[in-house]
């Protein structure tokens, strides 16, 4: 389906004895918020960590914007227009927080590193265009008063806003959030719905695994349901949220439902 | 971007380096006080690569003096074995540390912390018994260089010899250290930052992490040739042991001991681990013990290093005053 930003067809992949995916495939529709779940060790994050090239599947195709990105290194993926965040953050306590940021806008310039070490060009000019979109983006996700803060001075709520600004600098079309919500209390989770759904707005396509119910019933327009490594069930949230095999394996508890 | 902070810390490193000989020539017996800054510079032109690698990029080489080595050992096969001009010296120096840097690199930059310390230990203990097993080298007795000689100037004239040397190492230091800067304050310093601190997240942010570590490794690996050159060409004379795995220790205590964040905290950390066996004076045989106990001091007080001091000091009057 041409509207289908990302395509993922039978991936496998095991570790050791144990399969972590058997055959799971799914598709993610452009400019959309869809939600991947499952219960703690369904494979959630081996299934990002498989599209964003940390690991290589052991069978089965992947395509982004119809490009099979199976042979992509990593560090190819935001240039192809995929960025991701990582479930326990990881932020870099040596820079502040703008410059932080500035490293999510790491694609836009010379490619050559040996350009910068003899300043051939203008370095500076790029520099402060890249300060500029840090700042936008912090200002975007309301940390723009913090932009000289050290990391360690933040909240843990700010450090997930700082992870989503950085991710935001590469200007991918497709946001891979690994749980953003962890940890967060519930007004901070609100004003997370509240900036992912101004993400999608700008056109950016949403992927996120996520345990907070709340958040992705009240956000998504898709769920795919992940157990023990398999395809359970996808549809709208209040599909998934009436599907008798989803419950029986992960909602059953009503406090999930929220 | 360089700062202006940099910009002027640049411009006074300049000018106190530029008239530091004239001042210490007024003194009496001033020749041997420039003397010393002969052998700092040498080893500062080493230790800002080694910097680089350690403290931004995050890796680390116990194996540096090896590839000093190497640079010294070009030079004697030109200039002594060859007879050929000194500048084919440096030039040879850097295109071997350029082939075995980057040979060697891909294998090694794959392992982190310990074994990667090792790894380049090892190197740089088979690097030195090459040179020792090697006879057409002198082998362990060593062997002897002719002057350096640049066009018809001779470095090694005694009229003028540890000002010509330390005009040209520090010139040297001050374009390594020029280029240093301009690295470290692009975006392909706050790649090797953000590789330091965690590689998977650097590459998903699109860091090529293996060509930054490939890059800063051979990069200080040249800088430890020519530094390697310059020693050689400076003694007359190398030994297989003039750098061995003491001095590749003493480098990384230079870097560390400076502060890892800093470049310019390596030129305090070079000039004071130096300094140390001059005051010792005929106490130098203790030597060890003081480098061991400066190391030992700087990573339980000060693991950022010297330069975290003035830091520190604000840190500690805030906390006084409020």
């Amino acid at each position: 389906m041409a509207d289908n930003i990302l395509i993922a067809k039978n991936i496998s992949k095991s570790f050791g004895g144990i399969h972590a995916l058997k055959n799971f495939s799914f598709s993610v529709k452009k400019n959309s918020i869809t939600a991947l779940i499952g219960p703690n060790g369904a494979g959630k994050t081996t299934v990002f960590n498989i599209i964003s090239r940390i690991y290589q599947q052991d069978s089965g195709e992947i395509f982004f914007q119809n490009k099979d990105i199976t042979n992509f290194a990593p560090h190819q993926l935001p240039q192809l227009g995929i960025s991701r965040t990582f479930q326990n953050i990881v932020l870099f306590p040596n820079m502040n927080l703008v410059e932080n940021i500035m490293v999510g806008g790491h694609i836009y310039g010379s490619s050559s590193i040996f350009k910068y070490l003899f300043a051939v060009f203008s370095s500076k000019r790029e520099d402060e265009l890249l300060f500029k979109r840090a700042m936008n983006n912090l200002e975007f996700v309301g940390l723009q008063k913090l932009a000289y803060s050290e990391i360690s001075e933040l909240t843990f709520g700010q450090l997930r806003l700082a992870e989503i600004a950085r991710c935001l600098m590469s200007d991918s079309e497709l946001l891979l959030l690994d749980e953003p919500a962890a940890g967060l209390n519930p007004k901070e989770t609100e004003d997370l719905a509240r900036l992912l759904l101004e993400i999608k707005k700008i056109g950016k396509t949403i992927f996120i695994v996520e345990h907070d119910m709340n958040l992705v019933m009240t956000i998504s327009e898709k769920i795919i349901v992940l157990n023990f490594g398999e395809f359970l069930a996808k549809g709208t949230p209040s599909e998934i949220s009436t599907n008798p095999q989803v419950i029986a394996s992960y909602l059953g508890d009503d406090q999930y439902i929220g | 971007m360089i700062t202006k902070k940099d910009t002027f810390q640049l411009s006074f490193f300049f000018i106190i380096m530029f008239f530091l000989p004239v001042i210490l020539n007024s003194f009496q017996g001033g020749g041997y006080y420039i003397g010393i800054f002969v052998p700092i510079g040498f080893f500062t032109l080493t230790a800002l690569g080694l910097n680089l690698l350690i403290g931004f990029a995050g890796q680390i080489s116990l194996g540096h003096a090896g590839f000093m080595t190497i640079g010294a050992y070009s030079s004697v096969y030109i200039c002594n074995k060859l007879g050929y001009s000194a500048l084919y010296g440096f030039a040879l120096s850097i295109l071997l540390n350029f082939i075995i840097g980057f040979l060697i690199s891909k294998p090694i930059l794959k392992l982190k912390g310990h074994y990667l310390a090792m790894a380049t230990l090892g190197i740089g203990l088979i690097i030195q018994i090459i040179s020792r097993e090697f006879m057409y080298f002198g082998g362990g007795e060593g062997i002897s260089l002719p002057d350096l000689k640049i066009f018809d100037f001779n470095f090694n004239d005694f009229k003028h010899k540890e000002f010509a040397y330390y005009y040209l190492v520090w010139l040297l230091n001050f374009c390594v250290l020029k280029l240093s800067l301009n690295f470290i304050n692009s975006k392909a310093g706050r790649a090797l930052k953000a590789l330091h601190i965690n590689e998977l997240a650097a590459q998903s942010l699109g860091i090529n992490v293996t060509a930054y570590k490939t890059f800063i490794f051979v990069f200080s690996t040249i800088l430890a040739g020519i530094s390697g050159s310059i020693a050689a060409h400076y003694n007359s004379y190398i030994l297989p042991t003039t750098f061995d795995l003491h001095t590749s220790i003493k480098l990384v205590t230079m870097v560390i001991l400076g502060g890892t964040l800093n470049i310019w905290g390596t030129l305090f950390g070079v000039f004071i681990l130096m300094i140390i066996p001059e005051l010792l004076g005929k106490f130098d045989e203790y030597e060890g013990i003081v480098l061991g106990a400066v190391l030992i001091v700087i990573l339980l007080f000060l693991p950022d290093g010297l330069t975290s001091i003035p830091k520190k000091l604000k840190r500690l009057c805030f906390k006084n005053n409020g």
